[in-house]
């Protein structure tokens, strides 16, 4: 072989060793984002730069091969090949901090163990040589047997290097000098025992088995014995699907036993791994690491303090917030009359017509809607990853677990929910930093309970209506609105992590890395790569959606020449039939059918109530929030019996629904493809339905007991 | 329960009567023996000394108290744990608390960890003598 060809290399690591920073260096802007077959766990490859045929895969990072979550599991099977439709990796690279070798060769020898052709990357050299160290990078890699190269990824040295250590790994026919460890059973890399003669035999059987059942090579079944024994338990979340069920079977008996004969290996396996991590490094650094002072710690004592700390936090939360919704309003003034301006160009262009009313209701109005938002979402991302890459976000977690674990969530949850206040659509998406699938589960499913922005004009709409003059009810409101949102959402993640998401206490053992310089390039990027994903999922599924909605409020129609006006026509369309035929059952929290109409237009996003109510009220012309017209017209709406429509009790209890229901397709379409399935879609949709109309009627029923009307 | 049985000697009794150890529900603690420690990875301590009314739960430990890694309870967290590198032997700092009290931040193998007081409940630790380790 002389020039390899469609080699797949993998990049793996620690969280926080800089891998991401060494990906993006290594293929700079060619890559691809997408997601591993079935699980939602991001998949990004890139070709190396200044190669021919070499792939790049970015594994997820993780601490150990005996996974813990679906990223960490993702890492493992992408390198067992355990992954169906996914070729195997020709080579791996693992990328090592400097600064914490023992801990991050933990991994490392995990890997070099299986046999698969290594390059050992020391990254953060810069950071040892900071602290007054130095490490032998030539004992290092002699001890593991693999080639060795020490990097600064931030800066860039030592990638040339790094390219062409990669590269020769993939040409070179036979690399014997690396595939040489993973038959020995008795011995690790380079002669290092990390197990001994006690703990073989232990895990002995289970080694069988994996051969037994051609799960792996026999040359390496000794080494993934080892791996699968540390699995604390057989979790469904963390084992291949593709296991044939015969093993499956053997492995439970294998691990039965081990319990009863109380020898199970998992903690010796660890503690062996250790030791003999031990004697690798030993002198490799020239001192241990004995002061934790650093400059970091200097930052730490003060953004975890009890008192500046809590300040610091509450400012850097707070500038996020006036960041995302006043930074955020002139781009979107500017996409609202982009969209008004197309509709009326297509308009104009094609003339009258269903398909100029298709484009520009449906498809233009409805996808308008949703992308008016991606300036905040925008901002959102670029504050998450600023939070990520400086280190602050772990740190977040830190502060906030406590208020978090009272609701049964982790302190990784703290960031989604707060997220949701601007929209829960990017806060689902944030959830993928949490490992646990339960609390992930459970933080998606009470997430759109936090009032959203697109909550904002339906309160401020109300809330002008009622409570005209009195400045401090309408702000007195309006927080109680968010904290109803604030405090269900909590109380039915406690509820539902004892009840339907109940599991093991999930734990909150988190590497506080240190601060660092986050890079410009990298941020803009990051912030890129998710926001897009909002914009794909506005041109499919809420595109198909939008017209779905149109079309019922479209059809049927009525004979053009009746000249029937908009309200008449949105009447007797399909939606004012489902808003009349939703009378009986919203009556009893007071609304009439063309609140009815506005709660089912609604589903498309909140603040289409507003426009739908100048539709259903007969406003001729653009309708938003502060529009005079419609804030007379829906004031003096009368019942048929004269009653006035919009009282303060049907107010508070609209305000109410809209607080607590499910009435966004956005979030239902991110909740399907974050779980892969409709099962918890439909479950939030439903729990949320049900808790907003129970909530809405003690309000009505409860308000008009008392006296009010 | 994942700890083997050799790591379960008698000696877990001295341990559970230490008034350091708040939480009475907690099953038996699971005490690695001490001829399991690699000499290589502890100081002479935590080797040597046996004294069990100086090994307490790591969860108990006050803010700047330096201490050496003795056992960890077997639990599904215990692996997690050790992954990271809270073996038997390594020492460890407690570097602060989170404002709200938990969870803690310490530090260990060189870096730092935040874990809870239910996990750090798990982590059975001798404490080093004042002045005696960096």
């Amino acid at each position: 072989m002389t020039s390899p060809k469609n080699r797949t290399v993998a990049l793996l690591g620690n969280p926080n060793c800089g891998k991401t920073t060494l990906f993006n260096r290594l293929t700079g802007l060619r890559q691809k984002v997408g997601n591993y077959p079935g699980v939602t766990v991001e998949r990004r490859e890139g070709r190396l730069a200044g190669s021919t045929g070499i792939t790049l895969l970015d594994l997820p990072g993780c601490y150990s091969l005996t996974p813990k979550s679906p990223d960490e599991r993702i890492a493992r099977d992408v390198l067992l090949n355990w992954i169906p439709d996914l070729p195997a990796v020709d080579a791996v690279i693992v990328v090592v901090d400097a600064s914490n070798l023992r801990r991050n060769l933990f991994l490392a020898t995990q890997v070099i163990e299986l046999g698969l052709p290594v390059v050992l990357v020391c990254n953060m050299l810069d950071l040892v040589a900071s602290h007054g160290k130095q490490i032998d990078l030539v004992a290092l890699g002699d001890r593991l047997g693999v080639p060795i190269v020490g990097t600064v990824a931030t800066t860039g040295a030592g990638l040339d290097e790094l390219c062409t250590v990669i590269t020769r790994c993939c040409t070179s026919a036979s690399p014997a000098s690396l595939s040489s460890s993973g038959s020995a059973c008795s011995s690790g890399a380079a002669g290092f025992s990390f197990a001994d003669d006690a703990l073989l035999s232990v895990t002995a059987p289970l080694r069988d088995a994996l051969v037994a059942h051609q799960i792996v090579p026999a040359d390496i079944a000794c080494p993934v014995a080892r791996m699968l024994a540390s699995s604390p338990s057989s979790d469904s979340d963390v084992s291949p699907d593709h296991w044939p069920a015969e093993f499956t079977l053997a492995f439970a008996r294998i691990q039965k036993q081990w319990r009863s004969n109380g020898e199970h290996p998992s903690s010796a396996l660890v503690q062996a791994r250790y030791v003999a991590l031990q004697q690798i490094t030993g002198g490799v650094v020239d001192h241990e690491p004995t002061s934790f002072i650093s400059r970091s710690d200097r930052i730490d004592a003060i953004v975890t303090h009890k008192f500046w700390g809590m300040a610091a936090f509450t400012t850097v939360m707070l500038v996020m917030f006036l960041a995302i919704f006043s930074g955020a309003d002139p781009i979107m003034g500017f996409i609202e009359s982009g969209v008004s301006w197309l509709g009326g160009f297509t308009a104009s262009v094609l003339g009258e017509g269903v398909l100029t009313d298709l484009l520009v209701d449906g498809v233009i109005a409805g996808v308008g809607n949703i992308v008016v938002f991606f300036p905040q979402i925008c901002i959102l991302f670029l504050f998450i990853a600023l939070l990520e890459d400086t280190g602050y976000m772990a740190r977040v977690a830190f502060l906030m677990d406590r208020v978090m674990s009272g609701a049964g969530l982790h302190g990784k949850s703290f960031i989604p929910l707060l997220s949701s206040f601007a929209c829960a659509v990017p806060a689902i998406m944030a959830t993928r930093t949490i490992e646990n699938r339960r609390d992930r589960l459970a933080t998606m499913l009470v997430a759109p309970l936090m009032s959203c922005s697109a909550r904002l004009p339906v309160y401020i709409i109300l809330i002008t209506i009622l409570f005209p003059g009195a400045l401090w009810l309408k702000v007195g409101i309006m927080l109680s609105m968010y904290a109803l949102g604030t405090i269900t959402a909590l109380a039915v993640a406690f509820i539902l992590k004892r009840t339907l998401l109940k599991g093991p206490t999930p734990t909150f053992i988190m590497e506080l890395p240190p601060y660092r310089m986050p890079m410009p390039g990298a941020l803009i990027r990051n912030m890129w790569d998710r926001s897009k994903l909002f914009l794909t999922q506005a041109g499919t599924v809420i595109l198909a959606l939008s017209i779905v909605l149109w079309a019922l409020a479209y059809f049927p129609r009525v004979d053009a020449k009746a000249g029937l006006s908009p309200g008449a026509q949105l009447r007797q369309s399909y939606m004012g039939q489902i808003g009349r035929g939703m009378e009986p059952i919203i009556e009893p929290l007071g609304f009439d059918w063309k609140i009815g109409v506005g709660l089912a237009a609604s589903f498309a996003a909140r603040e289409v109530f507003v426009s739908t109510m100048g539709i259903v009220y007969g406003i001729e012309g653009d309708v938003d929030e502060s529009s005079t017209t419609l804030i007379d017209a829906m004031s003096n709406a009368r019942r048929d019996d004269g009653r006035k429509v919009f009282t303060p009790l049907t107010g508070i209890s609209l305000m109410v629904f809209y607080v607590l229901a499910c009435q966004c397709m956005s979030t239902i379409a991110v909740v399907k493809r974050e779980t892969n399935s409709w099962r918890w879609p439909t479950f939030m949709f439903a729990y949320m339905t049900v808790l907003a109309y129970v909530a809405s009627l003690i309000v009505y029923q409860g308000g008009l007991a008392v006296g009010f009307r | 329960m994942i700890v083997s049985s050799e790591n379960m000697p008698d000696n877990v009794s001295g341990a559970a009567s230490d008034p350091a150890m708040p939480d009475p529900a907690m099953p038996d603690p699971a005490m690695p023996d001490p001829a399991m420690l690699d000499p290589a990875m502890s100081d002479g301590s935590a080797k040597a000394d046996s004294d069990a009314d100086n090994t307490v739960t790591l969860d108990s430990l006050q803010v700047g108290a330096a201490a050496t890694v003795v056992g960890i309870h077997g639990s599904d967290a215990s692996i997690r744990l050790m992954e990271m590198g809270l073996v038997p032997g390594a020492r460890i700092n407690v570097v602060r608390r989170a404002p709200l009290g938990d969870p803690m931040d310490v530090f260990i193998q060189g870096y730092h960890l935040s874990l809870r007081a239910a996990e750090a409940h798990l982590v059975y630790v001798q404490l080093t003598p004042p002045g005696a380790s960096a």
